[in-house]
């Protein structure tokens, strides 16, 4: 939500007892540039893809910098 | 054994790597999908899945060949997919109309208390006499379910070589002759394989019937704590280009020459570098064949004929077991493998799976939870919920599961919970397109700003409350989710 949207909730919260917001399913995922498609985390909801390497979105989520070749390190 | 029509050049799909896959469609021939990865299950407490019917509709359209890649139903083990499984896995295939299906030579199920267990990883099979017949079973029932041709795929085994177990290559031969299928060699694996101690590449191939071979893996990996990994992290290293350079010279049925990538590592590859692996395949795939000279490589006198002291039943129990860190009977297998670091690289890759699974089926509420825990005790906090909660196969299902673990234990952390609520409801909207509402205390958005910017949220000072109306997607266009303005109804 931009700035303004924000500010325009605000002004709303002044004026009624419970705020109704319409928000799209895949709202997270527009807020956040790093994964803007829905699809990408539907595709994330399905079975796991079984397999015998690394999965990184962990790591990944955890605030740490890996690189293709398994360098790993703290920002 | 059939002859396959020409699949060619081609890559991976996956949803996540959909973009960067239509940038190169130039240059490829064939896609490889990996079906159960288009699937969802709604209830964490049926069987109840299905498939994306839009993706598949989209993938249909796509003017290349198509191969079937499943990923859920490993032909290595005695505990066969159930019925359900392989009839929606026929399903599927029916709309794509792919040339062949092939599944892995593992297994992932185990049994505790008459349940089947997942364990999240391919895990090597008992590579003994049993063992193959045993494979040879699972393809048998496997292949029943489709009129199409199958190959099973060559794979990875972090485990150091056992006493009693009989040579990777020839193991292999021995199922696929017997099983009479073609054979996708995963070639990354097997360098992975000889890297971390077991059979050579040149040894493995040696023993292979090499006219079985329709398709080949390549991909990138990487070292972690001593082990090269099967980690499709990237494009191949020269080392592997090599390797099949002077392989597919001698292969007369190669069929498909596939690169796998998954799509974490996509953001760490530019696209050129992508361009530049599908090229070299297309070098290389190009004079396939042009060497061969038939050897029967497979002797069934190879097969060491010796009392095993385990059975396949055992093997599989006691790794599934040790693989997901839950206690084992003491025993001669037992011990030798407890003493074999694959097993503890082997934890580390399930744990990182299944933790993968919820942070990112509950993006937020798992980020509240690690800023507020500190990451060293988030992480315990996962194992803690993975300790009583065995492996789930779909990421939607475990997000329930861990939304149960986490109501139970009622922790005091602001936001937390409505923010749970709102994470899964929004998760069943993407699944079922049902509108959903969800009650908050507070004001949702600063809480989500923060959150998505790795911040904890501040305190807020008014407790107005909000109702959160998630419509499904269909009724926003791309371009109006992606500038996301609220509609808000007083």
């Amino acid at each position: 939500m931009n700035d303004s949207k924000e500010k325009s909730v605000a002004a709303a919260i002044g004026s009624v007892r419970t705020v109704n917001v319409s928000v799209p399913v895949n709202l997270l995922s527009s807020m956040d540039k790093m994964q803007n498609i829905s699809k990408t985390v539907l595709g994330k909801l399905g079975c796991g893809m079984c397999h015998s390497g690394f999965d990184l979105r962990f790591i990944q989520e955890i605030d740490f910098s890996f690189n293709a070749k398994g360098e790993i390190a703290q920002h | 054994m059939n002859e396959l029509p020409e699949a060619g050049v081609g890559m991976i799909y996956l949803p996540a790597v959909e973009s960067l896959m239509e940038s190169q469609l130039h240059l490829l021939d064939v896609i490889e999908l990996e079906p159960q990865t288009l699937w969802y299950n709604k209830d964490a407490r049926c069987d109840s899945f299905n498939f994306n019917i839009e993706q598949t509709k989209k993938l249909q359209e796509y003017p290349v060949n198509k191969l079937f890649h499943s990923v859920g139903f490993p032909v290595g083990g005695t505990l066969l997919p159930g019925v359900a499984e392989l009839t929606l896995l026929h399903k599927h295939a029916t709309q794509i109309k792919p040339f062949w299906i092939s599944e892995h030579l593992s297994f992932n199920i185990i049994e505790e208390k008459g349940k089947k267990i997942n364990t999240n990883f391919l895990l090597p099979p008992a590579q003994t006499k049993e063992g193959i017949a045993v494979a040879v079973e699972a393809i048998n029932f496997f292949q029943s379910h489709f009129k199409l041709p199958f190959a099973f795929e060559t794979g990875t085994n972090y485990l150091q070589k056992q006493l009693h177990e009989i040579d990777d290559g020839t193991f292999v031969a021995a199922i696929a002759e017997k099983a009479d299928c073609h054979i996708l060699l995963d070639l990354h694996n097997i360098m992975a394989n000889q890297l971390n101690g077991r059979q050579s590449v040149n040894d493995f191939i040696h023993q292979l019937p090499l006219e079985r071979i329709c398709e080949i893996h390549i991909a990138g990996g990487f070292f972690h704590n001593n082990f090269y990994l099967d980690a499709h992290s990237g494009v191949s290293s020269n080392e592997l280009f090599e390797m099949l350079d002077k392989l597919v010279n001698r292969l007369p049925h190669l069929k498909a020459l596939i690169f796998e990538m998954l799509p974490e590592y996509a953001s760490t590859v530019s696209k050129e570098a992508i361009s530049k692996q599908l090229e070299k395949m297309h070098r290389i795939y190009d004079h396939k064949g042009k060497n061969f000279a038939s050897v029967k490589r497979y002797i069934e006198k190879t097969i060491p004929d010796q009392l095993l002291p385990y059975s396949a039943k055992e093997w599989e129990t006691t790794l599934g077991r040790l693989a997901l860190e839950k206690t084992v009977p003491e025993s001669g297998l037992s011990v030798t493998l407890q003493q074999d670091n694959g097993i503890k690289i082997i934890n580390e890759l399930i744990f990182n799976f299944r933790a993968s699974m919820v942070v990112t089926a509950l993006k937020l509420s798992t980020r509240l939870l690690r800023l507020s825990l500190g990451t060293n005790l988030f992480t315990e906090h996962l194992k803690g919920f993975f300790a009583q909660s065995n492996p789930g196969v779909f990421a939607f299902a475990v997000a329930e599961k861990y939304a149960v673990y986490l109501e139970d234990a009622a922790l005091e952390m602001p936001y937390l919970y409505e923010l749970v609520a709102y994470e899964m409801a929004a998760l069943n909207t993407l699944i079922d397109s049902e509108a959903r509402s969800v009650k908050f205390s507070y004001n949702p958005f600063p809480v989500f700003r923060s959150l998505i910017n790795g911040q904890l949220p501040e305190a807020q000072s008014s407790n107005m409350p909000f109702v959160l109306n998630i419509e499904p997607d269909e009724q926003h266009s791309d371009n109006e989710s992606l500038n996301y303005y609220a509609v808000y109804h007083n």
